[in-house]
């Protein structure tokens, strides 16, 4: 509270002190100002310079991962569905032939025309 | 833009050629003399064959000799007698026999255990009888 009040005054004095500046001072503050300004603009452009540089290149290798990326995660995607799919393949077959092996009907008479066409006219399937 | 293309142009190179080599690499990893000396007296009858066959093919017949000590004593016998009629079928002989069994198996135990003896009734039939029935019946034949 008190700090504020001190900072009050503080402005009050320097405001007060300005407008009683002749023409003079007023001009050398001035082109001093714009000096200092434009000297820090000088070192500005040459950080961002840098900053830009290097910002590009991350983002070029980022651009380069974000057209890569996805093919390279699509592409690992269908090789596992595929894998995973051969090896279900597979073990239904596996299934199936170890149940065709140890049936008690034989192999034959799924095969055997015959047979089938025996059953059919007797009205059994 | 260039590097980029190119860059994902070998990338898919190597993908393919990633992709195309297991096959050949299992084939070469499943060979007889590779099976444990179990799997080998279990799969015996298909010993002289098994050059020839693929490696899902032989993956299939390892699991299946895996299944073996699990089954019955007449089971085993059953696998022993059928293993090697069964591999010598085509492709589609054996596509066929699947389809087959799969719809045989839906069906109730009484249907399967009717099948069996329908069977056993078929055997005694004379050969010409068979041979007669297997032909597609002739145009215009009453079905």
């Amino acid at each position: 509270m008190n700090e504020r009040q001190f900072g009050a005054k503080v402005r009050e004095a320097l405001e007060a002190s300005a407008s009683r500046l002749n023409p003079g001072t007023e001009q050398r503050l001035k082109a001093a100002r714009l000096r200092a300004l434009e000297r820090q603009r000088i070192e500005l452009s040459a950080v961002a310079a840098v900053g830009d540089a290097i910002i590009a290149r991350i983002s070029e290798r980022a651009g380069l991962w974000r057209l890569v990326l996805p093919f390279a995660i699509l592409l690992a995607g269908i090789a596992g569905v595929y894998g995973w799919q051969q090896s279900q393949r597979v073990s239904e077959i596996e299934e199936i032939d170890a149940q065709l092996l140890t049936d008690e009907l034989p192999i034959d008479a799924y095969l055997d025309r015959g047979f089938q066409r025996w059953l059919k006219q007797s009205g059994q399937e | 833009m260039l590097r980029s293309v190119l860059m994902l142009l070998a990338f898919c190179v190597a993908a393919a050629a990633v992709h195309a080599a297991p096959p050949t690499k299992k084939a070469s990893r499943l060979a007889w003399a590779e099976l444990t000396a179990d799997q080998q007296t279990i799969l015996a009858p298909l010993k002289e064959d098994w050059e020839n066959l693929s490696s899902e093919r032989r993956r299939k017949w390892i699991g299946i000799a895996k299944r073996y000590p699990k089954m019955q004593p007449k089971e085993q016998e059953r696998v022993q007698q059928r293993m090697q009629r069964w591999a010598a079928l085509t492709p589609e002989q054996r596509a066929q026999a699947r389809e087959k069994y799969r719809r045989m198996a839906r069906q109730s135990a009484e249907k399967r255990r009717q099948m069996q003896q329908r069977w056993a009734e078929y055997q005694p039939l004379p050969p010409e009888e068979r041979r007669r029935l297997a032909q597609p019946p002739a145009p215009g034949a009453n079905r």
